[in-house]
């Protein structure tokens, strides 16, 4: 029962009571809980949602080879010949590399150079939109090599495993009873105080299907098809009528007052109609005129993050969002084999290979989002960052490599985004290295974990700081929340 | 359905300065020092009544930086707990439920600080809150010998300030008049004791309306040295144009004071006040509270009951303590008792002689007047229900959809005519339908693919042995596991435990399940004991705790300390009580799953030079297995690894929760999800091996089973009427008995035909939530206590576990996977033909189809739908194709009653 309270005193449920409702927790027995939900409300009443914000994840499943997506050049203490020492069969040419340099602002003379396939995201990053974070992973606290091999700090577990690594980029808490993500959290607490206050779809879209990341405990993901919501499929004679009939009968058992109503069968008849009618919401909303001109690659990813741009350009007016937060994805990232391309290949694919064509997916999508947000007006408003299992083994296996640890990952925005410039620690590339977790096989320890990246995305979002310890249980393990000379800082 | 105990309990808290005193006979035939009646705040279960504090406290063991104290009473205890030290560091705690008194280890005192420690004690009889007589003890290394010795005097006083009448009580080397003022005053000076600042308890919310002032709350006021009139008070407020300063009243004298808010503005707003306490010696302490001006709010009503099914007779316990207030101003609970008279108080009791359902009303008033209403619907069944009675096709069909996967035509049959303790007992003889290499492999061959949870489909969809195989589902959402190779060897073991198999050597035992799953390499990968070592010293290691943790919480005792009826035990404070030390229990099972290996195929090895061989220390519960909870150390031998295993898994299956834990969770998946203690209990026998059904076998699956499809509560109709009886159909009981009932069968032309329309779990787990083997996490797909909020359930304190998996997409595409059995073709010749004969007739196709599907409990107006839909349709295929689809598409379908 007392957990049961708990659920029906959930902030939402109170701060969605009247003007002073922000500030109403007493009932509430649990006192530390209460402490901290009163300090929450104080700080909201500072920062009311009265803008439009939304994060766009971009998860590459598989594991992103970080290795031959930010590679260092020159100017430091490990450059192009130390990379293709390490790499061997795995390294990009210096040909195919050149036109992709890139000169950090904060780097000093040291330079890297990016894929090939991400000659947009170079763009972005020299003009200042996109930010690159550096060796980002899950980790149970800060962790040394030393640390690592003598087993004096628990490691994230399974390690190395996708369905793990997955899960721990989405939850960010190993111990998690609930399997709720970060995107859901993130979520459930703007929600609470205040942000979204009229909004019958849910702030958190998937265009991939279920995602652990968007599942919070107030806020249920709503997830949409890439061409639009998943609509019933009564694929019968007489088909409307029998639609019709279908509909009818939920209305009947969402009566309450109907002799043969259950509270259960109302439960599925609420969600079921809701269903509907968002369903029917947003294709109306997709069948206005869009003032988008930009041209949707023509790819799965392109299609996600198309409908992403449509669903923020009807965020607010249509769907009544001031806070949004999308998850989209793109698979085929687990590349154990053919990971580089053939320079002298006939055609862009050939050339790229798998894991180019892949990244050029992301690249192209990086670029519609930029150009689409732009002429919504809507760059400042809008994050998206990357995501992925884990970066992959720094050793070649021959023709590809295999399941590694910390990655790079990419922030894009408006004048929101501090961006030129590498955040986190680009890691020391030797195999068997300082930070390499393996004797060989350059696996190498994240410096920075996916809290501190989660809890830049989240302190953007507006969620307060007195909040991210209930947001993100383990952040203070790596940073002060109080401190803003401990966070990364990426955004403003 | 919380069954509260009303108990009392008090906190005493004593404050210590200087190495907390030896305080050696002190008082004897001394005053009482803490007897007063003290209020218990506005708890409504907790009686005023008094229990005297400690009437003496003696220093028992007094060391360097440390003492033991002895508290004694005047009358036996039932409970102590939360006891904290603040300034000094609690060791232990020596407490026997019955013995008036309590021993507590101190220790890291600093010389010559004050400590203060705390304690809450329950009794009996009597209570004591936090009352205003704080005890001091005097720094007590009176002969600087800079520690506590027994010579040194000791003496305690209430509160320094009066004399010291027994000054001269241990009067070894010590003033016989003690000048108490000018002792602490020296005290200071010589900086052996830090001055505190004054405390004030926690206020919380004080509320009131525009244009009016709050009720009063009361808040105590503490200082070590300086006595609480002498406390400054001052206030401000961040608000002052909606509550100034001028208008937070503090009422009252001495340590018990109350706070008002006063508003004289139609202003409203949440305005944080800080209440600042500064003592004589210029220590200051600041209090912020929410002081909320703001219309008044209506209060929420919540009722809760023991029970809300039963044979007339039946007394109910009703609960409306969880109702709150935003404002907390909840003045008044008044009760309908559905027609049985009314009561007011957050309690009630009711008996109902008569059968029929009845709704009871609790209305709950603020002082604002403002009400909110929570009903509780409780269902009395004129009779036990009579195993004898001749089953009804309709009873066959329902019973059919709890013990398996939908009604087929010859088990509907068989359950008619020999009833439904035969067809259960029958069930032992059908041979069970088990998931093999050879089948996925046949099937492969056949060009169908590998994916062998089709073979499961088929096993659900045209087997007999459905209670073995609903068994085995049920316990696989128990000993949650997601695993996508080799499903076929794992999940035989959840259909070979599931009941007696002598072609296998199962006695369809839990224990057995329990040691299976153990030794299986796919639940060592999954929660990560393959490879789990013994700790490691050098290294620093400790062995993984992660199957420690989820074989007792989720696989056998669960968290919580439970009654036979699955309901949480409370102490004497009224709290659940945790099952186990949820930090020191799991690190010792975590040594008991060290040595686990896995060298190559489904059972691992164990390896017992990575064993922990030292002494363990189990869960001890009364009866505890092994005696005390406790494993001795051990030589290094694989059998005596073996053994620690063995003893473990004994050690948690007979714990007294995991009866009731893992009973009602089976009855959940079964036949309702919240099913009465009493039912409970019922089944909590059957597997201890007791009762009507049980077999003197401790963990029968089949017993335990029996019991649960056998209850009242299971086969009474009466219960029908209560509309939170039931359960929602997980998605893959609906898809699958769906097809069951229509013996849908692919093409039966190509090789290794399919019984299911659809069949790919992995797809089933994306668009439905749920595939085999296919949980997301170990914690099932769907809790146990899930419930939606904000709908009756919710505030009934009811489950609904599989709404935990329903959201806009899943609620959709089940509909979507349902609308897929109208394929005639597909079905069984002989129903094919018998709903196309009824076509024509849509009343008759429609009834006939609600029985099939629904035995015949469809709405008049839903089925009204259906037939007028069906009508729009001159052809007879089509007839059966448009009433099929919206039988099993309409809620009544869904939910299970």
């Amino acid at each position: 029962m007392n957990d049961n309270l708990d659920q029906l005193v959930s902030r939402r449920s109170f701060l969605r009571q009247g003007s002073c409702a922000a500030l109403g927790l007493a009932g509430i027995t649990n006192q530390v809980f209460a402490l901290r939900s009163i300090n929450a409300a104080l700080e909201s009443v500072a920062t009311p949602f009265n803008d439009y914000k939304a994060l766009i994840c971009i998860f590459m499943f598989g594991g992103n080879d970080s290795g031959n997506t930010v590679i260092p050049w020159d100017g430091g203490d490990q450059n192009y010949a130390d990379y293709a020492q390490e790499r061997t069969t795995l390294a990009l040419t210096p040909s195919e590399l050149a036109p992709n340099v890139v000169a950090p602002s904060n780097t000093g003379t040291r330079r890297f150079a990016m894929h090939p396939a991400f000659a947009g995201v170079r763009d972005l990053f020299n003009q200042g939109n996109v930010a690159v974070l550096n060796n980002v992973g899950t980790l149970l606290f800060p962790m040394t090599r030393d640390d690592y091999r003598n087993s004096t700090v628990p490691r994230p577990s399974q390690l190395f495993g996708h369905n793990f690594q997955q899960e721990q980029w989405q939850l960010t808490r190993p111990d998690a009873t609930d399997g709720l993500g970060w995107g859901g959290r993130i979520a459930d607490m703007v929600q609470a105080n205040g942000a979204n206050p009229n909004a019958s779809v849910s702030m958190n879209i998937s265009i991939a299907g279920q995602s652990r990341f968007l599942a919070g405990r107030d806020v249920t993901a709503y997830s949409v098809g890439r061409n639009g919501p998943i609509g019933l499929d009564l694929n019968t004679s007489r088909q409307s009528q029998v639609h019709q009939a279908f509909l009818d009968m939920l209305a009947v058992q969402d009566d309450p007052t109907h002799p043969a109503s259950t509270p259960m069968r109302k439960v599925i008849a609420d969600i079921s109609r809701r269903a509907v009618d968002n369903g029917a919401l947003i294709d109306s909303l997709l069948d206005q005129p869009t003032v988008i001109t930009t041209p949707r690659p023509d790819s799965n990813l392109g299609q996600q993050v198309q409908m992403v741009a449509r669903l923020i350009e009807f965020g607010m007016s249509g769907l009544g969002h001031n806070r949004q937060v999308f998850f989209v994805s793109l698979g085929g990232f687990d590349n154990h084999n053919g990971l580089i391309g053939d320079p002298n290949g006939l055609t862009e694919q050939a050339r790229l290979g798998p894991h180019g064509t892949r990244l050029k997916e992301v690249n192209d999508a990086l670029l519609y989002l930029h150009s689409a947000l732009t002429e919504l007006g809507m760059l400042d408003q809008v994050t998206t960052f990357t995501a992925s299992d884990f970066a992959r083994t720094y050793r070649s296996n021959g023709n590809g490599s295999d399941h590694g640890w910390g990655s790079s990952q990419f922030v894009m925005g408006g004048s929101q985004v501090d961006g030129g410039k590498f955040y986190g620690q680009y890691n020391n590339i030797l195999l068997g290295g300082p930070d390499d977790s393996s004797n060989t096989r350059g696996q190498f320890i994240p410096t920075t974990a996916v809290e501190q990246y989660g809890f830049e995305l989240a302190r953007w979002m507006g969620v307060p700081i007195s909040e991210m310890d209930t947001v993100f249980p383990n952040v203070s393990r790596f940073l002060d929340t109080r401190d803003p000379a401990t966070h990364l800082n990426i955004l403003s | 359905m919380l069954k509260r105990r009303f108990e009392t309990c008090g906190r005493v808290r004593l404050a210590a300065s200087g190495i907390l005193a030896a305080l050696a006979g002190t008082a004897q035939g001394g005053p009482t020092l803490m007897s007063a009646t003290s209020s218990v705040g506005q708890s409504q279960f907790q009686r005023e009544i008094a229990l005297s504090g400690p009437v003496s406290i003696e220093a028992i063991d007094a060391r360097v930086m440390g003492v033991t104290l002895r508290l004694n009473f005047d009358e036996p205890l039932t409970g102590v707990r939360a006891v904290a030290a603040d300034g000094a560091n609690v060791d232990f705690v020596d407490f026997q439920e019955g013995r008036s008194w309590i021993e507590v280890d101190l220790s890291g005192v600093e010389f010559a600080t004050s400590a203060v420690l705390t304690l809450d004690v329950a009794s009996g009889s009597g209570v004591l809150l936090d009352t205003g007589a704080t005890l001091a003890f005097l720094p007590a290394d009176l002969d600087g010998s800079g520690y506590v010795s027994q010579r040194d005097a000791a003496r305690f006083v209430d509160r320094f300030l009066s004399n010291d009448p027994e000054a001269d009580l241990n009067a070894d080397g010590i003033p016989s008049q003690l000048d108490v003022a000018v002792f602490v005053d020296n005290f200071f000076e010589q900086g052996r004791i830090a001055n505190r600042p004054p405390t004030i308890s926690e206020i919380g919310l004080v509320y009131a309306g525009p244009n009016s002032q709050s009720l009063g709350t009361p808040f105590t006021l503490r200082d070590d040295f300086t006595a609480e009139d002498d406390i400054q008070l001052s206030v401000s407020t961040t608000a002052p144009d909606v509550l100034p300063a001028s208008n937070v009243q503090v009422l009252g004298s001495g340590g018990e004071r109350t706070i008002r808010i006063i508003s004289e503005s139609d202003l409203t707003g949440a305005v944080p006040v800080t209440l600042t306490a500064t003592d004589a010696r210029g220590a200051s302490y600041e209090a912020t509270f929410l002081a909320l001006v703001d219309e008044d709010e209506p209060p929420t009503a919540l009722v809760t009951s023991d029970t809300y099914l039963g044979v007339a007779p039946l007394t109910v316990e009703l609960d409306a303590s969880d109702s709150f207030d935003r404002q907390e101003n909840i003045v008044a609970y008044d009760w309908d008792l559905g027609g049985q008279g009314t009561a007011t108080g957050p309690g009630a009791q009711v008996t109902f002689n008569a059968p029929g359902t009845y709704t009871v009303t609790c209305t709950v008033t603020d002082d604002g007047g403002l009400t909110d209403v929570a009903e509780r619907i409780i269902t009395v069944a004129p009779a036990a229900y009579d195993l004898a009675t001749p089953v009804s096709e309709a009873e066959a069909r329902r019973f059919l959809w709890q013990a398996g996967f939908g009604p087929r035509n010859d088990d509907v049959a068989f359950v008619m005519a020999s009833g439904f303790e035969a067809w259960i007992d029958n069930q032992l003889t059908v041979a069970g339908n088990y998931m093999s290499q050879e089948l996925t492999d046949a099937m492969s061959d056949a060009g169908r693919g590998s994916h062998s949870p089709n073979l499961w489909d088929n096993i659900i969809v045209e087997g007999d042995d459905q209670l073995r195989q609903k068994i085995a589902w049920s316990v696989v959402q128990i000993i949650a596991i997601n695993e996508r190779s080799d499903e076929e060897s794992l999940y035989s073991l959840y259909i070979k435990n599931a009941m007696p198999d002598p072609s296998l050597g199962s006695t369809g035992n839990y224990r057995e399940m329990l040691h299976d799953i153990t030794f299986n390499e796919e639940m060592g990968d999954w929660l990560t004991y393959e490879d789990n070592r013994k700790a490691d010293p050098v290294r620093g290691t400790e062995p993984d705790q992660n199957y420690a943790r989820e074989v007792i919480q989720l696989f056998s005792v669960g968290l919580w300390d439970l009654t036979l009826g699955g309901v949480r035990e409370q102490d004497a404070f009224g709290e659940d009580i945790p099952a186990f030390d949820p930090a020191e229990a799991i690190a010792q099972f975590a040594r008991i799953f060290t040595g686990f290996n896995n060298i190559s195929g489904e059972v691992m090895e164990m390896r017992p030079e990575r064993h922990e061989f030292g002494p363990k220390q189990l869960l001890d519960y009364p009866g505890a297995v092994p005696l005390n909870g406790f494993i001795p150390a051990q030589p290094e031998s694989l059998a005596n690894a073996l053994s620690d295993v063995e003893l473990a898994l004994d050690n948690i299956f007979f714990h007294p929760s995991t009866a009731p834990f893992i009973s009602r969770q089976l009855i959940q998946r079964m036949v309702t999800a919240n099913p009465t203690p009493g039912y409970v209990a019922r089944v909590t026998e059957a597997f201890e091996g007791n009762g009507p059904y049980g077999t003197g076998v401790r963990g029968d699956m089949f017993a335990t089973v029996k019991a649960l499809l056998l209850d009242d509560e299971a086969r009474n109709p009466a219960y029908r009427g209560n509309p939170f009886y039931g359960r929602i159909k997980e998605p893959l009981l609906a898809i699958h008995g769906a097809h069951r009932v229509f013996q849908y069968l692919e093409d039966r032309n190509v090789a290794f035909p399919f019984r299911l329309s659809i069949s790919n779990h992995d797809n089933f787990q994306r668009n439905v939530g749920q595939g085999l083997l296919r949980t997301p996490t170990v914690f099932n797909f769907y809790e146990p206590t899930f419930t939606p909020l904000n709908t009756p359930l919710s505030k009934g304190g009811f489950a609904a576990p599989e709404v935990q998996i329903m959201n806009d997409n899943s609620v959709i595409e089940i509909v979507n996977q349902l609308e897929n059995i109208d394929n005639l073709s597909q079905w069984d010749d002989t129903i094919e033909a018998e709903l196309l004969a009824l076509a024509p007739d849509a009343d008759a196709l429609v009834d006939r189809l609600d029985m099939m599907l629904n035995f015949g409990t469809t709405p008049p107006d839903i089925r009204q739908i259906i037939v007028d839909t069906v009508n729009l349709d001159g052809d007879n295929d089509d007839r059966v194709e448009i009433a099929t689809v919206l039988m099993v598409c309409s809620l009544n379908y869904r939910v299970l009653r």
